[in-house]
């Protein structure tokens, strides 16, 4: 009863979070309440016993695509300042029949129960994060070593190619 | 036995140590990252032909080497090798009009890691290092092609590439998505006995269509092809080439491991989509580059075409497709890097242009006789290596009994051959309006002509080096 309680209040805020984030006319404020509705979609994971997706949520979301949006939001328009733009009737009501029209499509596709999506949910048991990290360093067939470790590379990769694009080249390099 | 797992490392070995020597003693014109790249490849090349190929080998469980995917690896190598060679006076003031390339040895760290991805990706036994190894495949070509950072056509180039590959990665994911979803697993095994159980699975077969529709993107098929022209242009030369070569190459190296892997069940569904795809791809690319002006982007829609052929030969059985295909990746890899080549000593002190050609039969006769041998091997005329390629990749399709497919191939194959003529009008009939400059070809590019002039006469008249191919596949 209690989770209950817990999921419709946590539901409800991060509808409301997720409106304000494309309503507010501040582009800052609609990222902060971006943040917000992170928070609690991580909180629903917490419930479903999926910590590990819970925490990678936090550290990938707000850690990571957030601050990239707000250093978005930095260099092309000042912080703080309101983009407010009128949307015509017709607009709208296109805008509002392509959602109900998904909307109407979700539900019926939602309420038809198909085979595979039970079984892959079943199968999906919480894990703890123990058992994700045995996992991934594992090398044996169910192992992710090769993956991980590739995943270093390609980091490597990137943050060389990162730093020779922005770098920013003095004429001197070029006439020795 | 761990000697086949040689190569791998050592190209990670080597690009370590170009980074490394680069940071302690490195100076701006230093050429020993240049020298130690192309030396570097060269020993991984030959290791990887004196390698046993008949036997195969997982190591930790998930990364298995198979004489197929030793053979894409000479592929990759030998694609990275020319890049190399190829690259070398974009580095020296002078070398090309466009302007000099600036950090020589990330350049090569850049390529030889991507070469690395390459190798990941027909190595992998589950969707995971798939992914990741296409990843690493494709995220360094956003960088390099962005390489020539004061010309807005690169950095327009760099950007397009990252949105459209962003975009394709997004699908691709998507699709994995489904097929983890209805399998349960990441790994191929699990896959494979999923699709053997409910091959008519929704969920499933959407999944292999957005699979399908990310890697038409690496693979530049109709109608996810729209970027090619606009990067191939914009990228400054070898990287160009690479990306016409390499970055093909491992995209069908990855369809043909899905394809003829844990999606062999749905091979006869998958068979008309990938033929109707294919004819579509050769004849925008076919048509698309009758009135193409810029070498560069000229090549973009001719490679588009060459793709269409190759996804042709998917309609046939496994063996057929992967001898066929590997064999024409080797045949398009050498007529496409000669082009190049003479693209590069073109571009020296010009315009990689049509018109720059004029004129080159008198003045270079040999290079404008290279130049024709080329194109008539990229448009498929015996004895040369492209005919025998071409001859190949339709056979495989022809076997299934597709034979309305091939006779439109071949027709396509004769726009094609237009086209190609068209460059060679250029160099030997057109007068050129105004005098012609002077074409300066340094040793390096001599070399590799002659070397890859040689490899697409030889590789068309010897039957020996396709029938090895077969042999392994088998």
């Amino acid at each position: 009863m209690m989770s209950d309680l817990l999921f419709y209040g946590l539901v409800t805020t991060l509808v409301l979070l997720s409106l304000l984030a494309v309503s507010l006319p501040n582009l800052l404020h609609g990222a902060i309440a971006l943040i917000g509705s992170f928070f609690a979609t991580a909180a629903l994971y917490i419930m479903l016993q999926l910590e590990f997706v819970a925490l990678s949520q936090i550290m990938l979301y707000i850690g990571g695509i957030i601050i990239f949006m707000l250093i978005i939001i930095l260099l092309t328009s000042g912080l703080g300042q309101e983009n407010r733009y009128m949307v015509k009737g017709r607009r709208r009501a296109a805008g509002a029949g392509v959602s109900a029209l998904l909307l109407i499509g979700l539900l019926l596709t939602i309420s038809q129960p198909s085979e595979t999506l039970q079984k892959a949910t079943l199968r999906a048991a919480p894990v703890t994060m123990d058992d994700i990290g045995f996992r991934l360093m594992a090398t044996n067939k169910n192992g992710f070593i090769i993956p991980f470790e590739i995943i270093s590379i390609l980091l490597l990769v990137a943050l060389v190619g990162a730093v020779v694009i922005a770098r920013r080249d003095n004429g001197q390099e070029q006439e020795s | 036995m761990n000697i086949l797992l040689l190569p791998d490392l050592l190209i990670i070995l080597l690009a370590a140590s170009i980074l490394a020597i680069d940071l302690y003693r490195g100076k701006p014109q230093s050429t020993v990252s240049f020298h130690m790249s192309w030396i570097g490849l060269l020993v991984i090349f030959c290791l990887l032909i004196i390698l046993p190929y008949d036997q195969e080998i997982t190591y930790w469980g998930t990364y298995k080497v198979t004489g197929i995917s030793l053979l894409f690896k000479q592929v990759f190598v030998l694609s990275s090798l020319c890049t190399v060679l190829l690259s070398a006076p974009y580095f020296k003031p002078g070398g090309n009009a466009r302007g000099v390339l600036r950090y020589r040895s990330e350049f090569y760290f850049i390529i030889l890691l991507c070469t690395f991805g390459m190798f990941a990706v027909v190595s992998a036994t589950g969707l995971l290092t798939l992914f990741i190894g296409m990843e690493l495949a494709t995220i360094p070509l956003y960088i390099l092609s962005g390489y020539q950072k004061e010309d807005s056509l690169s950095v327009e180039a760099a950007t397009k590439y990252i949105i459209m590959g962003s975009l394709s990665t997004g699908l691709l994911v998507f699709g994995y998505s489904f097929l983890y979803g209805c399998a349960g697993s990441l790994s191929f095994k699990a896959i494979s006995v999923f699709a053997m159980a409910s091959p008519t699975d929704p969920l499933f077969r959407l999944g292999v269509l957005f699979v399908l529709a990310a890697i038409g993107f690496k693979l530049t098929i109709f109608p996810f092809h729209m970027w090619a022209p606009d990067v191939y242009d914009g990228a400054p030369t070898p990287v160009t080439a690479f990306i016409s070569v390499s970055s093909k190459a491992v995209a069908i190296g990855f369809l043909l491991i899905l394809v003829y892997g844990p999606l062999a069940p749905l091979h006869n569904y998958l068979q008309i989509i990938l033929l109707i795809l294919a004819g579509a791809t050769m004849t925008v690319g076919n048509l698309g580059a009758l009135k193409q002006k810029r070498l560069r982007r000229f090549m973009a829609y001719s490679s588009i075409a060459q793709a269409g052929y190759i996804i042709m030969a998917m309609a046939g059985t496994a063996a057929a497709a992967y001898s066929s295909i590997i064999y024409y990746l080797f045949v398009y890899a050498a007529a496409n890097y000669a082009i190049f080549f003479i693209i590069s000593i073109v571009g020296r002190n010009g315009e990689e242009e049509f018109k720059s050609l004029q004129g080159m039969g008198k003045q270079n006769p040999v290079l404008a006789a290279v130049l024709m041998l080329t194109l008539f091997s990229l448009g498929g005329i015996p004895p040369l290596a492209g005919f025998m390629g071409k001859f190949l990749l339709f056979a495989a399709a022809a076997e299934r009994g597709f034979y309305s497919m091939v006779i439109f191939a071949a027709l396509n194959s004769t726009i094609s051959l237009y086209y190609y003529l068209l460059l060679v009008k250029e160099a030997y009939i057109i007068k050129p309006a105004i005098a012609p400059r002077v074409l300066v070809i340094d040793n390096i590019q001599r070399i590799s002509l002659v070397l890859l002039t040689s490899a697409m006469v030889s590789l068309g008249l010897i039957p020996l080096f396709s029938s090895n191919i077969m042999a392994i596949v088998q």
